[in-house]
């Protein structure tokens, strides 16, 4: 299994909205709860649809996820990496 | 002994409850084929509707994947997939002719299907969608039966007609005055989640149709790989097996194709098809 932690994260963001919203206001708060490296938390972070699929991510978990963001079906790997977090 | 009064295929994507006027006159002539189904399914007067439908990675993940898996407490739910309206969510309740679905796990077990059962199985759009087109009251009490299309590896074509067959004979071994309907959901060549985004297969939606209402279906259980499907139907073609499962429980039958459109603003392909019962040779 690829990226067993990684999915299991997109999975349970999905189904859970107050989870999805602490994320969005505060990525790291969240991502910190799982066992992901640097780059795996960095490309969730950055919402780069083309490593996801790299890192065989379910096409239909990176559809969720992307969702979560408000990214258009279409959009998901046009405008790869999306960068939704403002970065200091 | 029992009879399946109304077997039908539908799409179930999310787009068939909020994006029918975003799909213009595509848009219209799909909830026409609803309605005209939603008018039948009333018609046959069911005592209960089995529904073949799938899991988008909602109840179940990698850490358990049941490939079939049937609803069998009293009632279900729905998840939050931004389809249906956040209180409507959180009332949803459908109920679950118990009685039928714990028949029908006993009895498909006894016939070699191992069935997983749930007592507590939440909805995804590939029930409630159908569902809020086709019984929108709610006064059919559902059989939920989830295929796991998703994660490989996927029962194969002919396992899950085989299971609708069996389902078939187990529904004719019951009370003689009741009456159930079936539908497959899902469908048509369409992806999800992949850069292919958008693709759609026509011909070959049509012809899956065709073969299906011509009671062809060996000819799709014979020659249709997981290869072939996912190449020239794409990744969400797999839902087909929804399909041949509801083709199963009256197998021998002929069917109608009330609608094909190629839903471009969807970006799946929709296809209506109902089957003919009294043709079934069960």
């Amino acid at each position: 299994m690829s990226a067993y932690h990684v999915q299991k994260f997109i999975w349970e963001l999905d189904r859970n909205r107050p989870l999805k919203e602490k994320f969005k206001g505060d990525p790291d708060s969240v991502l910190n709860t799982y066992p992901l490296t640097d780059n795996e938390r960095r490309i969730l972070k950055e919402v780069d649809a083309w490593a996801l699929r790299g890192m065989e991510v379910h096409p239909i978990l990176i559809r969720q996820y992307t969702r979560v963001f408000g990214i258009e079906h279409e959009k998901i790997f046009t405008d790869s990496p999306h960068r939704p977090f403002k970065t200091t | 002994m029992g009879r399946i009064v109304f077997a039908a295929g539908v799409p179930h994507v999310g787009a068939i409850l909020i994006g029918i006027k975003r799909a213009g006159e595509q848009g219209e002539r799909v909830k026409q084929a609803f309605d005209r189904l939603c008018n039948e399914l009333r018609a046959a007067k069911p005592d209960a509707l089995i529904i073949f439908g799938s899991d988008h990675f909602k109840s179940f993940f990698y850490n358990l994947v049941p490939r079939f898996c049937i609803g069998v407490g009293a009632e279900c739910g729905a998840w939050d997939e931004g389809v249906l309206p956040r209180d409507t969510v959180e009332s949803f309740r459908v109920p679950v002719h118990q009685e039928l679905a714990r028949d029908i796990l006993e009895k498909a077990v006894e016939d070699g299907f191992d069935l997983n059962s749930a007592e507590e199985l939440r909805l995804d759009h590939s029930f409630y969608s159908p569902i809020e087109r086709l019984t929108p009251e709610h006064d059919i009490p559902i059989v939920p039966i989830v295929v796991n299309v998703a994660i490989a590896p996927r029962p194969s074509l002919r396992r899950c007609y085989d299971l609708g067959r069996a389902i078939g004979e187990i529904i004719k071994s019951r009370s003689e005055t009741e009456r159930v309907a079936v539908i497959g959901t899902g469908g048509m060549s369409h992806t999800v989640g992949v850069p292919e985004y958008g693709f759609i297969n026509a011909e070959l939606d049509r012809q899956f149709l065709g073969l299906l209402a011509s009671n062809h279906v060996e000819e799709i259980l014979d020659n249709w790989t997981q290869e072939f499907i996912e190449k020239e139907g794409g990744n969400g073609m797999n839902e087909i097996r929804m399909w041949l499962a509801m083709a199963g429980t009256v197998g021998g039958a002929t069917g109608e194709i009330l609608l094909y459109e190629a839903m471009r603003s969807w970006g799946t392909g929709a296809g209506l098809l109902r089957m003919n019962t009294n043709t079934a040779q069960i």
